[in-house]
């Protein structure tokens, strides 16, 4: 107990620590002292707008995403005991993705700056709801073999169905929907942080008050069961719950792979599996991962982008074998 | 490219400080863009792809004001930036984007690419105003950009008469309108006179290459398609749904054109010989016969001032006799 403890202290502060670096660098160089006069709202107007409008939005916008997807990723391993699940397994980034690149062929975000996300949310609920219907229609109480099967079918049949649209959108059209589907966020602004904040921040409270159950849970349904848990609405809540984080993270920066596979699974390498620690350490980790990640997308070819989903796979990939062969040894 | 500023044009950026504030200092890039063909193709064709029912901030809804004479301008596309150039005004320019390849911007810093600029290198360098094309994207970007205290212009970029309105419109924004109806009056002439050396000799079909593979083409409604008409040329995916279609190998064989256009950047070694190589492209009766007619890439996927020089080249390869040549 006492590790964990010390783990998400340690945690805590890489956090913060990836808040500052996020906010002291940039295209533009700025001294980390002119920096904190920004955020204390005095110094250079142009400054403050590029710290205060900017890079805060940014930076509060990936955190809150690798919040939302590595939780969201543990409870997804947990809830159907394959180590594969990540995130979008459900087909809700795919439902997202099909609601975005209507908004954009159809010329829909030219009306308005809102219509992208609320496609994009829209899609994911639709998707989501699709799945849960399979899987309801399928009998036995939401089997999570079919659940995985029908979000499967469901990805694959959205996917087919971008294809489809941006096979008759013109260049700038496909460039755009691609710029999405890839992830980033650089159309961050504080409307969008208070509007994902507003879902996701509670969702992950509730999902991190389940932590016990979903212990049990990730043992076996039977026994979960057993122990005089309600599983149907247990699962339900889970899906649900998950979901709308997924959903609502998506709408609001695209989608941004590899979060929620592997933070999830070097924290467990690291602390163990045990739910009432893993999800805030995911949360912390996730958080400090995108922010990072982010970070390095905006500045190594400064004044243009990577797609953040690029740096998510190429920096977490070595580490997480490195945590891998690590930790497996010892056992 | 992206390596070139430095100290040097930061200095040079700094003799601007009677006019406007000193511009933050950008950081430089550690790493050089490795897909540039790619994302130029498609950059400077989205400059030809907008949807023109947008109302931007300076579009037609709203009559063109002169702007203030310290302004500081930067332009999405490097057609714009070029029209700017090209009426005298390049001074107004501070910044550019990773595709501009005209020298009189080339040592200025750059703001990243066209779709998706950093908005805090805007912000840094003390962007005033923006000139982007009018598409569908670009509402929620000038939106963004009017939150920061930047002003968008939007341009209609798709066919001849845009450019001609493009003109004019930027002339009154920079105040040189004289010129601007200079350079008009020019493309204009200039074109008229391709038309009139043509005359009434038959059109040749060509198709025009926006992309090898998969193949990818232009239809009418685009200034590409009118330059080829101009040029004596006649497009045969003129017809096509969409301006930039993907064309299948099975119809360009059954259109036949007798001749390809092939534009080529100036670094670019691409030969005859190489596309007699290509799957596809080597069963077209106008490849085996030789009839490529490799042009000039930053002048015919820009529509802007090299516009007519386009249609020149064009028509001189289509009817090497008009212009006084001999067939090829």
């Amino acid at each position: 107990m006492t590790r964990h403890v010390l783990l998400l202290v340690g945690l805590i502060a890489s956090f913060a620590f990836s808040v500052v670096v996020g906010l002291a660098v940039g295209a533009v160089d700025i001294p980390i002292g002119e920096v904190f006069d920004a955020l204390l709202g005095s110094g250079d107007s142009r400054i403050r707008t590029i710290v205060v409008g900017l890079r805060l939005p940014r930076v509060l916008l990936a955190a809150e995403v690798g919040a939302g997807l590595a939780v969201s990723g543990a409870v997804f391993q947990a809830l159907l005991r394959n180590p594969l699940a990540e995130p979008y397994v459900l087909g809700v980034s795919s439902g997202a993705a099909v609601g975005a690149v209507i908004a954009i062929v159809f010329g829909m975000t030219a009306t308005s700056m809102f219509a992208l996300p609320i496609a994009a949310f829209v899609g994911a609920v639709v998707a989501i709801t699709l799945v849960l219907a399979m899987a309801a229609a399928a009998g036995r109480g939401l089997d999570t073999h079919v659940l995985l099967l029908a979000g499967v079918v469901i990805g694959a049949f959205f996917n087919a169905i971008i294809l489809l649209l941006v096979n008759f959108a013109d260049l700038e059209t496909f460039r755009a929907a691609m710029l999405w589907i890839m992830g980033s966020f650089s159309g961050a602004t504080s409307e969008s942080v208070t509007t994902v904040a507003v879902w996701v921040l509670p969702a992950l409270l509730a999902l991190t008050l389940l932590a016990r159950p979903l212990n049990l849970m990730s043992v076996g349904e039977q026994s979960a069961f057993h122990l005089g848990v309600d599983v149907r609405k247990l699962k339900l809540m889970l899906y649900v719950g998950t979901s709308l984080v997924v959903g609502v993270c998506v709408a609001g920066s695209g989608a941004i792979g590899f979060v929620g596979l592997v933070v999830p699974h070097a924290l467990r390498l690291v602390g163990g599996s045990d739910h009432r620690w893993l999800l805030p350490a995911c949360a912390l980790t996730g958080g400090a991962f995108l922010v990072f990640a982010d970070t390095i997308a905006r500045t190594v070819v400064a004044p243009a982008e990577l797609p953040v989903g690029v740096v998510t796979a190429l920096a977490g990939v070595p580490v997480f074998l490195w945590l891998l062969i690590r930790y497996q040894e010892g056992t | 490219m992206l390596l070139s500023f430095g100290r040097e044009n930061q200095m040079k950026a700094r003799t601007r400080e009677s006019l406007a504030p000193v511009p933050l200092r950008l950081r430089r890039p550690g790493v050089v863009h490795t897909v540039p063909v790619v994302c130029l193709l498609l950059v400077t064709s989205m400059a030809a792809c907008g949807n023109s029912s947008d109302a931007l901030p300076g579009s037609d809804a709203a009559p063109m004001q002169p702007m203030d004479d310290v302004a500081r301008i930067v332009s999405l596309v490097p057609s714009l930036a070029e029209l700017v150039i090209a009426i005298g005004a390049e001074e107004r320019l501070v910044a550019r984007t990773d595709y501009d390849t005209h020298p009189a911007v080339a040592d200025l810093p750059s703001i990243g690419g066209g779709l998706d600029p950093s908005l805090e290198a805007l912000v840094g360098l003390d962007i005033d105003v923006v000139l982007m094309p009018e598409g569908e994207n670009m509402p929620a970007l000038a939106a963004r950009l009017g939150e920061l205290g930047i002003s968008a212009v939007g341009f209609r970029t798709e066919t001849v008469d845009d450019l001609y309105d493009s003109i004019e419109r930027l002339g009154v924004l920079v105040d040189r309108t004289v010129p601007a109806t200079t350079l008009s009056d020019d493309i204009a002439q200039r074109l008229r006179y391709i038309s009139e050396v043509i005359g009434a000799r038959p059109l040749v079909s060509v198709m025009y290459v926006i992309w090898s593979d998969p193949p990818m083409t232009t239809a009418a409604g685009s200034y590409i398609d009118e330059v080829i008409s101009i040029a004596g040329g006649y497009n045969v995916f003129s017809d096509a749904p969409m301006r930039w279609p993907t064309v299948g190998f099975e119809s360009m064989v059954r259109r036949n054109p007798s001749v390809i256009i092939w534009p080529r950047g100036a670094d670019s070694e691409l030969t005859l010989d190489a596309v007699r190589d290509m799957p596809g492209w080597r069963d077209l009766e106008a490849v085996q016969n030789g009839r490529i007619v490799f042009v000039d890439s930053d002048r015919f996927n820009r529509p802007g001032p090299g516009l007519a020089d386009a249609a020149m080249d064009l028509a001189r390869a289509l009817h090497p006799s008009a212009f006084g040549g001999s067939t090829p």
